[in-house]
């Protein structure tokens, strides 16, 4: 059998596994989720931080939904445990900076059932939100701008899976089982071509 | 439902990913020539199903669907499962790529479990198509839930409050995937018995 007959009977066989059923359950399914899932969050856990008036200001989320009572556990980058608290009701929990912060602190959110999430606060900005003092109103221009911006980043953090994304994964899923099927039909053709097997009796697998 | 990365230890990962990959081998083993197409459509469906996020009260769940692959699918859930959680992982941050195994093993062995409890009532009558189909959907997310709570009780070694916790978390989500099920199973049996394992059709 030449590689044209080979192809041919590939693509056989693929029309025949991909029905019309199959391409109406499939159609039916990617327009209803694709639709579904625009407004969607992603299950994921987030903690966000942020230096600002000598204070650390933690945010813990699902997406859309806040975590509350997510224990919070900060470390310095040698693993010494600088703080740990709870979140409260709206995920929020804060920390004052301690006076001898000397590297870059690892916030740690663990909002149980196998949920964690981590997110580095930099020494350079924790020295900087130091450096503004302790008093609330000093530099509000400067201030705002590092809110504004850490907010910006908690926004990006925060969007929903795209549409693009979860299109790419089907069509990669679809290739996978493509490939298998094509390595599947050209191993159980060499079968026949070696007379190992009849026509009607390659392996289809084992089934259950 | 999946675990990220860092909370479970070295030994639990890699048990994981041993028990992953010997469930996808065989998976791979069982697959039938003529149902690869089956298999992509059911692990996209899992692929997505996790992105559908509902808030239910105080609470926000997500479906699962491990249930509806593991009925149709059997053993190949295994395969199914993992590719559609890599690519999770990989797009969307869910779990991890080193939790992989362990959240495969959690997902994918109530599939089978469900599979062979279940399916050898699928080619009896609609109620009871739709009464075992409803056990699978809503029984493969407590086992699930189960797995969860003895993956982490090597961690955090309370497993009685861990599972007792994340049990009542996907209470909801065991009705909703326990009915989903139902009714999908039930109306593809009825217009397309070619999704459904050979020996589960209706002639």
């Amino acid at each position: 059998m030449n590689r044209k007959e080979l192809r041919s009977s590939f693509c056989q066989d693929v029309r025949k596994g991909f029905s019309m059923g199959s391409w109406w359950i499939c159609l039916v399914f990617i327009l209803v989720l694709s639709g579904w899932c625009s407004p969607v969050f992603a299950h994921k856990v987030y903690v966000f931080a942020w230096a600002e008036q000598g204070v650390v200001y933690t945010e813990s989320s699902f997406g859309d939904r806040r975590v509350t009572k997510g224990s919070i556990q900060v470390e310095d980058m040698a693993g010494t445990i600088v703080t740990t608290g709870v979140t409260d009701d709206e995920g929020n929990f804060s920390f004052k900076i301690p006076e001898d912060v000397s590297s870059d602190f690892l916030v740690k959110l663990d909002a149980s059932m196998g949920h964690q999430a981590t997110w580095t606060v930099p020494l350079a900005e924790m020295q900087q939100a130091m450096g503004q003092g302790d008093l609330p109103g000093d530099s509000p221009g400067d201030s705002k701008a590092s809110h504004d911006l850490a907010m910006a980043q908690k926004e990006e953090l925060e969007k929903g899976p795209s549409a693009v994304k979860i299109i790419a994964g089907i069509g990669i899923i679809f290739t996978l089982a493509f490939a298998g099927a094509w390595v599947c039909g050209r191993i159980n053709q060499r079968r026949i071509n070696q007379g190992r097997v009849g026509k009607g009796q390659v392996r289809r697998g084992q089934g259950d | 439902m999946h675990i990220s990365e860092g909370v479970l230890s070295g030994q639990v990962l890699l048990a994981g990913g041993v028990l992953a990959f010997a469930g996808t081998a065989v998976g791979l083993k069982k697959i039938d020539y003529d149902r690869i197409v089956h298999v992509a459509i059911l692990a996209s469906a899992f692929f997505v199903a996790s992105l559908i996020h509902v808030n239910l009260g105080p609470s926000s769940v997500h479906l699962i669907l491990n249930g509806v692959v593991g009925l149709l699918l059997g053993w190949a859930a295994f395969p199914a499962i993992l590719v559609a959680l890599l690519l999770q992982a990989v797009f969307f941050q869910y779990g991890g790529i080193t939790a992989l195994g362990v959240n495969t093993v959690i997902m994918a062995t109530p599939a089978v479990v469900c599979y062979y409890l279940f399916s050898p009532f699928l080619n009896r009558g609609k109620r009871t198509v739709f009464v075992a189909s409803f056990m699978a959907g809503a029984g493969s997310v407590l086992l699930s839930c189960l797995f969860l709570g003895l993956a982490l009780y090597f961690t955090e070694k309370n497993f009685l409050e861990v599972s007792i916790l994340v049990i009542t978390a996907n209470l909801p989500v065991m009705i909703i995937e326990g009915v989903v099920t139902g009714f999908m199973v039930a109306f593809l049996q009825r217009v397309y018995p070619e999704i459904l394992p050979e020996k589960r059709r209706i002639v």
